[in-house]
């Protein structure tokens, strides 16, 4: 039977996690970069 | 099919210390892929002057995408539940990416009825599935925070959007030669772009996510602190119960009324604050600051997803939908009243209104779940998002006949819009009161057998005494090629 203590590792995956959070968090960024540069033409225009 | 067994649900229980973190970046790279529907105004023109047709043809295929979302989600919702994360975003995936090539093709037949089939039905299909396929997963990670689990993975819906506009208009830009309105050509060769992107994106998601193994808690994780809170259950109801129970559509009426409040504000912006300000016959606002006004609430929309749904775990989920909609009907009253006098109060109220759309969305999975548990949540909250369908449908409806009946477009002032944002009172007070008729669930609904599914049955089986008591035909999910190996290690172990 699989044990509900299963080690918790911190640092394990740590490379793993990088990658994926950067793969979303790159475009992710870039989404937001350019809404919140539309959104201070509200400011400027 | 042997070589796609990967993607069943058994081959994707986490190994031993694997991090919950890395689900939700799995969410993520379905929902900001699947985002991508709210960015279509951005080849609209285009695609009417290729087909030499109306607006209102073009913007059917919108309607039917976001019509198949809520079918999708509703009718593959058990299935999602059943088969797993990993199968259902590769569907997912499947659909969305191959939705994208049969709109091209159409696009390049010059046949509207393929963009119809391609983009809205096949593709709607995997909006639907991608949407709910990994907040189950998400919840059964993270049951000491499933709002902020859920934040993240629906802050990606509304972060697509915000990708896929400006990359739209970039691409678009690149392959039409820089062309005001880019040609029929640049469409196709976009669509194909995306098609393929998001399938790449997409599969990322599909071989990142896992399971939790069967009894998985996070470290220090309490479940007796969530017993204590009456709001939520330790108990599971079925989605086939669910449906049957008052909850289920007082959530249904909330989620439809706070929808409709958002969409009120959102289908209007850009032509709102230009009204809202207008004098002498011109606005004092610019095109350029209409546009950036609605960059502003697609920022606010992503933040109430992530910010308010996290919240909620600290708050409630109910307290938090009293705010969601009470607060909203107090803005929405001061924008009728005096949301005129300044930009910035008009701006900040804006702001306010649509990240309680956005925190909306992203809050209900983890209230269904507080309700029902976690054993169906994904085919509950699949079923659920018909209210969204439905919001879709009636919100422009409501706002748009009431705008029609107070003058001709571009000519509006603030007074004009007063009947429109008191009906959004309205419709708020009438979802506030449902919320505030939430109780928890009634005993009866509560499944009365422990709830597992093949993964859990294959590693519970034979070590405690209820599991001997459990029928092979009582445990849900188990794959049929699995049935006659558990049916006769039950038997084993059955008192004669």
């Amino acid at each position: 039977m699989a044990e509900s203590t299963a080690p918790h590792t911190p640092g394990k995956y740590k490379a793993e996690i990088t990658v994926a959070w950067l793969v979303v968090g790159i475009p992710l960024s870039y989404g937001v970069f350019n809404a919140v540069k539309a959104a201070l033409q509200l400011f400027s225009g | 099919m042997a070589a796609l067994s990967f993607l069943d649900r058994q081959h994707t229980v986490a190994p031993p210390g694997y991090s919950r973190w890395l689900i939700p970046p799995a969410a993520l790279a379905v929902h900001l892929c699947i985002g991508q529907v709210y960015a279509t105004s951005v080849y609209k023109e285009a695609l009417r002057e290729h087909f030499d047709t109306s607006l209102t043809a073009i913007g059917v295929v919108f309607s039917i995408a976001i019509v198949m979302l809520g079918v999708s989600a509703a009718v593959f919702g058990t299935w999602v539940d059943r088969v797993g994360p990993r199968k259902a975003m590769f569907t997912a995936a499947s659909c969305w990416g191959s939705g994208f090539l049969v709109a091209a093709i159409g696009i390049a037949a010059g046949q509207l009825w393929l963009v119809y089939l391609g983009y809205g039905f096949i593709g709607g299909i995997g909006l639907g599935i991608g949407y709910i396929s990994p907040v189950s997963t998400l919840m059964k990670w993270f049951p000491d925070r499933p709002g902020l689990a859920t934040g993240m993975a629906i802050m990606g819906f509304g972060g697509g959007a915000m990708v896929a506009a400006p990359l739209s208009r970039q691409l678009l830009s690149t392959y039409g030669g820089g062309a005001a309105i880019p040609a029929g050509d640049a469409v196709m060769k976009l669509f194909l772009t995306l098609g393929v992107a998001y399938f790449v994106v997409m599969m990322l998601g599909v071989f990142t996510v896992r399971v939790p193994a069967p009894g998985w808690q996070p470290p220090h994780f309490d479940p007796s602190k969530v017993k204590t809170k009456a709001m939520v259950t330790t108990a599971n109801v079925s989605a086939k119960n669910a449906i049957k129970t008052p909850q289920f559509w007082l959530l249904w009426m909330v989620l439809l009324c706070n929808v409709t409040a958002g969409i009120g504000i959102l289908e209007q912006a850009a032509d709102m604050i230009q009204d809202f300000f207008r004098a002498g016959g011109s606005s004092t606002v610019t095109v350029a600051a209409a546009a950036g006004f609605v960059g502003l609430l697609s920022v606010a929309n992503m933040a109430g997803r992530i910010g308010w749904s996290s919240t909620s775990d600290v708050l409630g989920r109910k307290p938090t939908y009293m705010m969601y909609l009470g607060g909203g009907m107090a803005l929405y009253a001061l924008l009728a009243f005096m949301g005129d006098t300044s930009t910035a109060l008009f701006v900040l109220l804006c702001v306010l209104i649509i990240s309680f759309y956005g925190g909306g969305f992203a809050t209900v999975p983890a209230y269904l779940r507080d309700l029902f548990g976690t054993f169906q949540v994904g085919a509950i909250h699949g079923r659920l998002l018909t209210a969204w369908s439905t919001a879709g449908i009636l919100g422009p409806l409501i706002v748009n006949g009431i705008l029609d009946t107070q003058g001709t477009p571009g000519e509006l002032v603030a007074a004009n819009y007063t009947p429109a944002l008191f009906t959004m009172v309205g419709v708020l007070v009438i979802g506030f009161v449902a919320n505030l008729l939430i109780r928890p669930v009634s005993e009866r609904w509560h499944e009365t057998i422990p709830v597992v599914d093949a993964v859990d049955a294959a590693h519970r089986i034979g070590s405690s005494a209820e599991d001997r008591a459990v029928e092979p035909e009582d445990i849900p999910f188990v794959e049929e090629e699995h049935l006659a190996a558990v049916d006769t290690r039950l038997r084993d172990r059955r008192p004669s």
